[in-house]
């Protein structure tokens, strides 16, 4: 079947923050760019952040990027590399200066300075106490930014394919990147884009977990797509958790109703936060709650019929106090949970909210994979940035409000490298491979063509369970390895999706069936590195790891301090070092991660 | 009033895409609406529909839960099927 190709300098995939970031940078140096997007790019994820981005801006207080950069390393747990958290932290002024030019509407001091907030995990002086270095607009953030930056990209020519579906990576026989495949939605028809070099910036994968505060477009597309195409994948074990999303929905409820007095109950009514943090009680910090939580629930003091959630209770705070400090709360409530939080309590249960791991990059925004010579050698043609991609600047646990920078500085360092390299080639575009489009061709004629296979919508549940049960914010060495079995078994229902609704114009069905065969990629790779790993280390921990004065926090930097690299053939895993040499300061020394 | 077989902004495989938002509260209320209230929509109210879905989400987002009004008349109708919130199980995506 013939395919109809269309060339450009650029392929973005992704139009969230990281994509349009990097789309300006092409735009302006002149370069045919074209973004895809699933949605409309202001309804990208992004939109979602509300905290702010981080910045060493000295607004409000003293700041310096260099503590900044300790900040971001011991959030870490030493697992980001120092030459790319210093390039992070270096860069954070810069990007949001330039945020600023495009028109974002930061909140600002009576003297007309962009105001700044403290946030958790952000200190000044190396650790010592907290500072203000959170800039953000109103409770949108994320909003103004998206519009900003899209904005800009209009007046620059960036060319945006709106609602079409990225399919595979197309590499050609000498392993460099030569473009993507992709659906129009509205006519279901497979298009080759043929490019000079392709960007990844499709965000994160939360929805392998059953609870996920991330919004249903979050199927970790690009990395699947890097996995299909022989891309390993790094330190996918680590995803961040948020101890409150309401059960079964998944949005969050902030800290904020433990600050105003709500209390955590099993069962048995029990205020169980007490035997575990006798003294900060429910107001412990994220991974203390959250490991109690879940201790509770395995232990059978889970409330429901399925017993797999516990109670948050308000219920003893005056009515008055509720309306007045947490209507919003009330309303997610009342919406999500059929319940008010005046009369009874909301269940909760913790919830993936973040991916550490993804596409492993460089500073620069390069793909790198190990190869006969190197750990790292870049993959020509092909670069990653936000969520999705690994540089790694946020190791084994991310700060709050360092992602949102990330994709400034990331997104912008991808498109500069891109620039470059784009000029540095002839004019010609390398040919496309003979076979480009078969391997896409053939896997929706797969789908179309399936008969008595699994059902979408089952086997995409019984991913997120196992993901939630056997690989979630508390991990049990036999649970893992339970789970590695059972998520492969569950890849072969995935392989065999089958689907109903054959129509072409904007087939869901469809369109959900392609996701899930990403979000597959994602589950394996997260279990199998999971279970490997038989330390403790940021947002990954384990029972049989546990604090010992040999082990601080069950880390074991002597043989676990390397980054996990999951390849999707022969799901076999392989491990580079952790680069401990920033660009021109010396090297922050291991520690014991305590605050 | 045109076809609604023909007309492309109001087929309903588009209009379920456009379901697909960045706020996950919406996405949540949004299928359950899709998943109860939907297929009994007419032409008419499709229309309503698809004007409502272009609306920003945080906006969106703030008439649905009620922190702010909605000042165009004609929403009112859908935001409250949408926030019509019995069960269908519909969270598990
Ligand atoms: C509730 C919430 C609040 C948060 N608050 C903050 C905060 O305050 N500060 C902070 O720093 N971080 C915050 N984060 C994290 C941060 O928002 C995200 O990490 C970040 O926005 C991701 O941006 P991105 O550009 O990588 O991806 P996204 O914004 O998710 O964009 C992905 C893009 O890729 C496109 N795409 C995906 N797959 C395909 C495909 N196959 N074909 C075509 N297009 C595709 C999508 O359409 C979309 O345009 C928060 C996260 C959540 C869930």
């Amino acid at each position: 079947m013939s395919v109809p190709v269309r060339k450009f300098d650029a392929v973005i995939v992704g139009a969230g923050g990281a994509g349009l970031r990097a789309a300006i940078q092409l735009s302006e140096a002149g370069l045919k760019t074209a973004v895809l997007s699933k949605v409309f790019p202001t309804r990208s994820h992004t939109v979602a952040a509300q905290g702010g981005v981080a910045a060493s801006l000295g607004n409000s207080e003293e700041d310096h990027w260099h503590w900044h950069m300790y900040d971001t390393v011991k959030g870490s747990d030493w697992l980001g590399d120092q030459d790319a958290i210093e390039f992070m932290c270096r860069k954070a002024n810069e990007v949001v200066v330039e945020l600023e030019h495009y028109g974002m509407p930061f909140d600002r001091t009576d003297a007309g300075k962009i105001y700044q907030r403290p946030f958790g995990g952000h200190m000044s002086n190396f650790g010592e106490k907290p500072v203000r270095r959170s800039c953000a607009a109103a409770d949108r953030t994320g909003h103004a930014m998206l519009h900003a930056m899209y904005q800009r990209n209009v007046k620059v020519n960036t060319q945006f394919f709106v609602e079409w579906m990225a399919l595979d990576l197309v590499r050609d026989e000498e392993g460099a990147v030569v473009g993507v495949t992709a659906m129009e939605m509205e006519t279901s028809e497979i298009v080759m884009f043929h490019a000079k070099a392709v960007l990844f910036a499709t965000g994160g994968a939360g929805r392998i977990f059953h609870s996920s505060t991330n919004a249903f477009i979050n199927t970790g597309d690009g990395v699947g797509m890097a996995a299909r195409a022989g891309i390993p994948l790094e330190d996918m074990e680590f995803w961040q958790f948020h101890p409150t999303g309401v059960a079964g929905a998944g949005v969050l409820i902030t800290e904020g109703v433990r600050g105003e007095g709500g209390i955590l109950r099993n069962s048995d009514k029990e205020r169980f936060m007490e035997r575990y943090a006798p003294n900060a009680k429910d107001l412990a910090s994220r991974d203390v709650v959250s490991r109690a939580m879940v201790t509770e629930i395995n232990e059978g003091r889970g409330c429901g019929p399925n017993k797999d959630h516990v109670l948050l209770d308000i219920t003893h705070l005056p009515p008055e106090t509720i309306l007045k400090r947490l209507p919003g709360i009330r309303e997610i409530a009342i919406q999500f949970a059929g319940v008010d939080p005046i009369k009874e309590p909301i269940p909760v249960v913790p919830t993936c909210h973040y991916q550490m791991g993804g596409i492993p990059t460089n500073y620069n925004g390069e793909v790198v994979v190990p190869s006969a010579t190197s750990k790292s050698e870049v993959v020509s043609g092909f670069y990653a940035a936000g969520e999705c991609a690994c540089a790694s600047v946020h190791g084994a646990n991310r700060l709050g409000t360092n992602s949102l920078l990330d994709l400034l500085v990331f997104g912008k360092s991808a498109g500069e490298s891109m620039v470059d390299f784009i000029k540095s080639q002839p004019a010609a575009h390398r040919p496309l491979p003979a076979n480009a489009c078969d391997f896409t061709l053939s896997r929706v004629d797969r789908l179309n063509n399936q008969r008595g296979g699994a059902n979408v919508h089952e086997a995409r549940l019984a991913m997120q369970r196992a993901m939630q049960k056997h690989c979630g914010v508390f991990r049990f060495k036999k649970l893992l390895e339970e789970g590695v079995q059972q998520i492969s078994e569950i890849a072969g229902q995935v392989a065999q999706t089958e689907i109903a609704d054959k129509s072409r114009v904007f087939n869901t069905a469809r369109l959900e069936a392609l996701e899930l065969d990403n979000l597959i990629e994602v589950a394996k790779a997260t279990m199998v590195s999971a279970n490997a790993r038989t330390e403790s280390r940021g947002a990954h921990v384990r029972d049989d790891a546990p604090d010992t004065t040999e082990r601080p926090n069950g880390r074991d930097d002597q043989n676990w301090l390397k980054h996990t690299l999951w390849f999707r053939e022969g799901n076999r895993l392989d491990y580079k070092p952790v680069n401990l040499k920033p660009l021109s300061v010396e090297t922050i020394a291991l520690k014991k991660r305590a605050y | 009033m045109s076809n609604v077989a023909d007309d492309v902004r109001l087929n309903p495989g588009r209009l379920r895409w456009h379901c697909r938002r960045g706020l996950l509260e919406l996405d949540i209320a949004l299928q359950r609406f899709l998943d109860k209230h939907f297929d009994a929509l007419t032409p008419a109210q499709l229309d309503d529909f698809a004007n409502l879905l272009s609306a920003e989400d945080i906006q969106f987002w703030a008439w649905v839960s009620g922190k702010e009004d909605c000042p165009f008349a004609e929403f009112e109708y859908l935001l409250r099927l949408i926030r019509d919130n019995t069960p269908v199980g519909a969270a598990d995506r």
